[in-house]
């Protein structure tokens, strides 16, 4: 498998993974991973627990060892570059701010180890603090940080010495709902003022589409499918990536899994589908209503948008697009 | 999943080797080649004929009989007055409370020539004649660790879970039946641990048993030393050295044990919360249990004090006076030989330290072999330093480094290294492994995230580890009196053990003083670790 171009839009490659894999012994963590990363794109990547995105991140950053494949950055092959000289900046989900160092003292430490002077450090970490909105807590100590301040304090870190490439590792993992709305449109406009190579490691596919021009989706150490939000949406390849993606009409039909898009299905009373409907919701201005067509030996749930809201237990009937179904591997 | 520590790095793994080769060299010069050097003598040497010849000898049976019975006792002796101290401490809020549980711990740290000379005042000052007697032996001994049971069982009880004992007496226990059918069962493995301690740490007793036991009272330890430095009968030595061996091996696996089932009664407790003095009852309770800690405690310490002032009928610092003066008795001055301690307490304080957090190093980082430093590490915890100062005796003669006076400080830093691994491991292990990776990735090389994270995250432990080696050594008297040889090796604790030894006030006078400086530069240091509320304090 050739890696897959992501939207260059005439940009160069400033990452390029080929053939990476990391394994502990048996365990296969990582297998034969192929990505291209533009400079200046913004690229998530998403999977469940477990399916090797955080360790894809160590191995950019050389804290896990590659078993095979090759990994290059700006041009230049990583192989042998020890972690403190690969020019990166990386985000963990808890912050993993220095304790012992004031806000200032954290945003400084790159630009330490790179020899700038006390007065280019002095304005870079002010910039740089200002940027994440957190001007003026330069002393503070880290202690005094709310949860959200943190991640904020954390992504200046990363982001002062001017990375090649930033890695944010699940960076808003740990936030509660609110927050992490609000930092997910803060780090969109850091990316596009700041005009940073990304790659942004998270389990919520909707803080992925949210953030990224380019989205992959990791199955168990594999890529399963890469693209734009807009396309992965529109057309999953597989059942794991529709479901993953939270589309709700995954069927099988003749044993084979097939996608009905919630828009195919119409309420009509001359529709082939009867459904019972088991709960109602508003959802942006329309009913959105789950329901059970009955089978012969089962029933199989069915997901449909409606403008009037029938009431629980009614029977529908809907009318279905079939031009719109869509087949999925498994 | 945890992950693997700064993995492709293979600068890191390069420091980590460099720091387990050091740790690993000093240990096995210094621990492991002498005690070896203690069982070959023993087994090979020796021979199991002679063994069991030495063994059956009447006079090496007493003396096993009389170093367990007076260790028993001494135990027995430790609980009883320490629990009612510890039960008082831990549930009711007083006045004087936190003073009681600060003067605790001084006995502990003292040196054992100044708890021997300590008690030898207060034998005079109440006009006791208890000169070479075995009541000396065990008060000495109760004097010295009824702090470990009224810390080990006291700290646990404060934060035992009182629910139920509550629920007990709502199902209609009586408070004593409450007591013993709620709250004992779970005390019990945390007092048998204290008492098995206290039982080794009289066991392999030294100094006090040498002071205040004179010639006459003999235990395993006293014997070694007796048959290796006076007797020459380097074989009676060595068996006896093996058995000391044996029995620590024993008791401290019975430690380790009771530790374990202590930590099983611990987990989930909540914190009890003491409760204030009602009634006439229980004040009386209280002030007399906190009378006897203070007799048990204060008084050998103030007689101590006010037998070093005494001069004539009156008071004066004549004894301090005196200290820089030369006597025919000692090869230097008191003053010379308390300068020559402090000197080794920094050195052996400085080797601690640095090989003690190379050895921490190792030991976070490696897995077996890490687990290997830390055994042998600890180990001169257990064995007596006698038993480790006959073996650099036997080990270092053939090199003839017996004879460098930079071998006492080095033996005292062995002894003190278990201390400083206590504070720094911990330390150490509590750093988020993603500190040093974020370090790595914002561009510190190997040695930067060293110097910059690591380093300012175990400094303070360090500096306690480095305080506790340095009392340690300040009043080490075991191995010390193995290995000291000529002038420039005459530490303050032989001084002290010398000038006691002999009849006469004035030298008498000369000890006390001498113990009281030692006494007070060593209690001023544990005061200030514990100020800092470090982890080292669990050894105690």
């Amino acid at each position: 498998m050739t890696a897959e171009p992501a939207e260059h839009e005439g940009r160069e490659t400033e990452l390029l993974l080929q053939g990476v894999t990391v394994s502990y012994g048996e365990k296969v963590a990582l297998s034969a991973v192929n990505l291209d990363v533009a400079a200046e794109a913004v690229v998530a990547v998403i999977g469940p627990s477990g399916c090797g995105k955080s360790t894809m991140l160590r191995a950019i950053a050389g804290l896990e060892p590659l078993t095979e494949g090759e990994i290059e950055l700006g041009g230049r092959s990583l192989r042998g570059v020890p972690t403190h000289q690969r020019d990166l900046g990386l985000m963990f989900q808890e912050h993993a701010l220095f304790p012992h160092r004031s806000v200032a003292g954290n945003v400084a430490f790159g630009l330490e180890r790179k020899g700038r002077t006390e007065s280019e450090i002095r304005e870079r970490v002010g910039e740089v603090l200002e940027l994440v909105g957190m001007d003026g807590f330069g002393s503070r100590s880290i202690e005094a940080l709310s949860g959200g301040e943190a991640q904020r304090v954390a992504l200046a870190r990363a982001l002062a010495p001017t990375p090649r490439l930033l890695m944010l590792d699940e960076p808003l993992g740990s936030l509660d709902r609110v927050l992490r709305q609000q930092l997910t449109g803060d780090l969109r406009e850091v990316f596009a003022r700041t005009g940073v190579t990304a790659i942004h490691v998270t389990h919520d596919q909707s803080e992925a589409f949210a953030l990224a021009d380019h989205v992959v989706i990791l199955r168990a150490g594999r890529i399963e499918q890469q693209g734009s939000p807009a396309d992965l949406w529109r057309h999953p390849t597989s059942r794991f990536v529709a479901e993953f993606l939270g589309h709700p009409n995954v069927w099988e039909v003749d044993g084979r899994h097939v996608l009905t898009p919630v828009t195919a299905l119409q309420p009509d009373p001359n529709g082939s589908i009867v459904v019972r409907v088991d709960r109602v919701e508003f959802q942006e201005g329309r009913f959105r209503i789950t329901g059970a067509e009955a089978l012969l030996v089962s029933e199989r749930v069915v997901v449909f948008d409606s403008d009037t809201a029938p009431a629980v237990g009614d029977h529908l009937r809907l009318a279905l697009d079939k031009s719109q179904v869509y087949p999925l591997a498994d | 999943m945890r992950q693997p520590d700064v993995g492709a790095a293979g600068g890191t793994r390069a420091l980590t080797a460099v720091f387990a080769a050091v740790a690993l060299s000093f240990l096995g010069a210094l621990v492991v080649w002498p005690l070896v050097s203690v069982f070959q003598r023993s087994l090979t040497g020796v021979g199991v004929e002679r063994i069991t010849e030495i063994l059956g000898r009447g006079s090496v049976r007493r003396v096993v009989w009389f170093t367990l019975w007076q260790a028993l006792a001494s135990a027995g002796i430790t609980l009883v007055i320490g629990l009612p101290i510890a039960h008082v401490l831990a549930r009711y809020r007083f006045a004087g409370r936190d003073l009681i549980r600060a003067l605790a711990v001084v006995p502990f740290v003292l040196p054992t020539v100044v708890v021997a000379a300590a008690l030898s005042a207060t034998f005079d000052r109440l006009r006791l004649d208890l000169d070479q007697t075995v009541a000396a032996i065990l008060a000495a001994h109760v004097f010295f660790n009824v702090a470990i049971v009224i810390r080990v069982v006291g700290g646990f009880w404060g934060s035992l879970d009182q629910r139920p004992t509550e629920a007990a007496r709502v199902l209609g226990a009586s408070p004593f039946e409450a007591f013993r059918t709620a709250t004992l069962p779970r005390l019990a493995p945390v007092i048998a641990g204290a008492g098995v301690l206290v039982f080794l740490f009289s066991f392999t007793s030294f100094g006090v048993i040498l002071i205040l036991g004179g010639p006459r009272r003999a235990t395993i330890e006293t014997e070694i030393y007796r048959n290796a430095i006076f007797r020459q009968e380097f074989d009676v030595a060595a068996v006896l050295a093996l058995l000391q061996l044996v029995v620590v091996s024993l008791l401290s696996f019975l430690v380790a044990r009771f530790q374990r089932r202590q930590a099983r009664h611990a987990r989930g407790r909540t914190r009890a919360i003491a409760k204030p003095v009602r009634g006439p009852m229980q004040r009386l309770h209280v002030l007399a249990i906190a009378g006897l800690a203070l007799a048990v405690i204060g008084v050998p310490v103030a007689a101590l004090v006010e037998a070093s002032l005494r001069v004539g009928g009156g008071y004066g610092v004549d004894h301090y006076r005196n200290l820089f003066e030369p006597i025919s008795l000692l090869p230097v001055t008191a003053g010379r030989a308390l300068l020559t301690s402090l000197y080794f307490a920094i050195g052996a304080a400085a080797v601690a330290t640095v090989v003690g957090v190379m050895a921490a190093f190792a030991i976070v980082r490696t897995g077996r072999l890490g687990h290997l430093i830390e055994t042998a590490a600890l180990i001169p915890l257990g064995v007596s330093a006698v038993t480790l100062g006959f073996g650099y005796l036997l080990a270092f003669t053939v090199l003839d480094l017996r004879r460098s006076p930079w071998i006492i400080p080095v033996a005292h830093a062995v002894v003190g290294l278990p201390f400083v691994l206590a504070a720094v491991v911990p330390a150490l292990r509590a750093i988020d492994p993603r500190l040093r990776q974020a370090a790595a990735v914002l561009g510190a090389s190997p040695i930067d995230v060293l110097r910059l994270v690591d380093w300012p995250l175990i400094r303070t432990a360090s500096l306690t580890g480095a305080g506790f080696a340095f009392a340690i050594s300040l009043g080490e008297f075991g191995a010390t009196s193995f290995l000291a040889r000529g002038d420039s090796a005459f530490t303050a604790p032989l001084a002290i053990f010398r000038l006691l030894s002999q009849p006469g006030d004035v030298l008498r006078g000369r000890a006390l003083a001498l113990s009281v400086v030692i006494g007070g530069i060593v209690a001023l240091v544990a005061a200030m670790l514990e100020r800092r509320r470090t982890d080292g304090a669990v050894l105690l």
